[in-house]
């Protein structure tokens, strides 16, 4: 009994923390159609906020609290300089942004080092049976969702999410209603790159910081995203939901390994039976 | 009001607009007619800042447009309605109307759904599932939202069926009585055309050539000249 509930719970995990992760790259890929190869980079950066608040004495909270503002800035600073001359060049864009990528883990593993840097998990451990759960990813999982929570919220409920959807769609349109629609982009990317410091902050003392930290989870979070399809929250949430379940099952009954190329192979069996993503047929929305 | 003096424009290494000169005063009703190609959506494009302008002036209150992009515009009072309508299709019929309100304060909105009570009863539906005449209605009422001084209609009645094309022909002249808004259509459609205007500018290869009264549109000659295939 205590086995079924451990490993539920740690599926659960799984799929919350692939969610939480591909977040922000579901606003930046899934809603503007920026490939984004330094997203993993946003993630890396939202970690080492949280080494940086802890290294200075500040709690892990409130490193947490930074990171999205640090990236969100950082993603501002980066929309303005590189994204905005690239919109609608998807080569160009990749190239950049690629590069972009190179360029701060270069920068980060200069001014840190190499090494893996850990983070004291902070909360204590409820005990199942004969299993010890960590309350620190009873934490994760509710940042998922609050995270969630907040980007449907942002995007459905405020003057800024209305603006944001209608330019995705036609943003002529919007600048002959009298809103610069380059103003919104900058906007949309510095929330998304927020986003991605978020999870990357809030996974930090679990996986410790390095400075490619992000490459781990690159590939699954565009996967998720591609698979989610076009209503971008809730496609991403079901496609994380599959995939997390997937290779959390395959790993527990094998390895991670295999768990990995499970993930892989069903994220390819769905696209080839579901073309535009598992969104692709429903009505639109966020 | 509006005044455009030798304006010139091009897409790419086209030349789409060769001097176009008008006028328009304050609460008027004009209507510019001409074939396909001849320059009439550019023009309205231009004057809502999506072309740029190689040579001349837009001057609007005493402003002068001719640099100044379309979402400065449309604060200085530009409503637009383009051709083909526009409408946001996976935001709703409200979503839509919000949107046209963001440069004013949205204090219109009853008032607009008395005037179009087709979008009052779909408010909460996407704009993409309605019929492209209650679509057209939507770009207009969203327009109007933003309380503007100047609306610029590109062919309102295409695509939509006659009754609500009556419909639509009743409502911008009722709009225009009402809050006094300047109204430039472009059209095809003689009868929507001579009804609506007060004036008319016709179009031939990006110049405006004559400025006739609205009777005179029914002139064979006219139609021979601007509108026959």
């Amino acid at each position: 009994m205590d086995f079924v509930a451990v490993t539920a719970f740690g599926i659960l995990y799984a799929i919350a923390t692939l969610i939480l992760l591909a977040l922000g790259l579901a606003v930046i890929f899934g809603m503007m159609g920026v490939i984004n190869l330094a997203q993993a980079e946003f993630l890396m950066v939202g970690a080492y906020t949280v080494l940086i608040a802890t290294a200075h004495g500040a709690s892990v909270w409130i490193g947490i609290a930074v990171a999205p503002v640090v990236v969100g800035l950082l993603g501002l600073v980066i929309e303005r300089t590189i994204i905005r001359f690239l919109y609608g060049r998807i080569l160009d864009t990749m190239l950049a942004t690629w590069g972009l990528s190179l360029g701060l883990v270069g920068l980060v593993t200069l001014v840190f080092g190499p090494t893996t840097e850990g983070i004291a998990t902070p909360l204590g451990h409820v005990i199942i049976g004969r299993y010890r759960l960590s309350e620190y990813s009873v934490f994760v999982i509710l940042m998922a969702f609050a995270g969630l929570g907040l980007t449907y919220a942002v995007f459905n409920y405020t003057r800024f999410g209305l603006v944001a959807r209608a330019t995705m769609q036609n943003d002529n349109m919007v600048s002959a209603l009298g809103v610069n629609p380059a103003r919104v982009y900058m906007g949309t990317f510095a929330f998304g790159a927020a986003l991605a410091g978020l999870g990357g902050a809030v996974i930090a003392p679990l996986t410790g910081v390095v400075p490619t930290l992000g490459l781990a989870f690159i590939a699954k979070i565009f996967i998720t995203v591609i698979v989610g399809g076009p209503v971008i929250l809730l496609g991403t949430t079901t496609s994380g939901a599959v995939l997390g379940l997937v290779e959390s099952l395959v790993s527990y009954s094998s390895t991670p390994i295999y768990g990995q190329v499970a993930m892989l192979a069903v994220a390819i069996i769905l696209l080839r039976l579901l073309p535009q993503g598992i969104s692709g047929f429903w009505r639109r929305g966020v | 009001m509006l005044e455009v003096e030798g304006l010139h424009a091009r897409y790419g290494q086209v030349p789409v607009l060769n001097g176009v000169s008008l006028r328009v005063g304050a609460a008027e009703r004009v209507v510019i007619i001409g074939r396909n190609g001849a320059g009439k959506t550019t023009l309205l494009r231009a004057l809502m800042g999506f072309l740029r302008a190689r040579q001349g002036h837009i001057r609007w209150r005493g402003v002068d447009l001719t640099h100044l992009p379309p979402y400065r515009r449309a604060r200085l009072g530009l409503g637009y309605v383009p051709q083909g309508r526009e409408i946001f299709p996976t935001l709703t019929v409200r979503e839509n109307l919000r949107m046209g309100a963001l440069s004013g304060d949205g204090s219109r909105f009853d008032e607009l759904l008395q005037i179009f009570p087709r979008l009052g009863e779909r408010l909460a539906q996407r704009g993409g599932s309605l019929s492209g005449g209650e679509q057209q209605i939507l770009a207009i009422a969203r327009a109007l939202m933003g309380d503007p001084k100047l609306l610029l209609l590109d062919e309102p009645t295409e695509g939509v069926q006659p009754s609500i094309v009556d419909e639509i022909l009743e409502q911008l002249l009722g709009i225009n009585a009402r809050f006094g808004v300047t109204m430039i259509l472009v059209e095809q459609n003689v009868d929507f055309a001579s009804a609506f205007a007060q004036r008319a500018y016709t179009m031939l290869k990006g110049q405006i050539t004559e400025e006739l009264r609205p009777e005179a549109l029914y002139d064979p000659r006219v139609i021979a000249d601007y509108l026959g295939v």
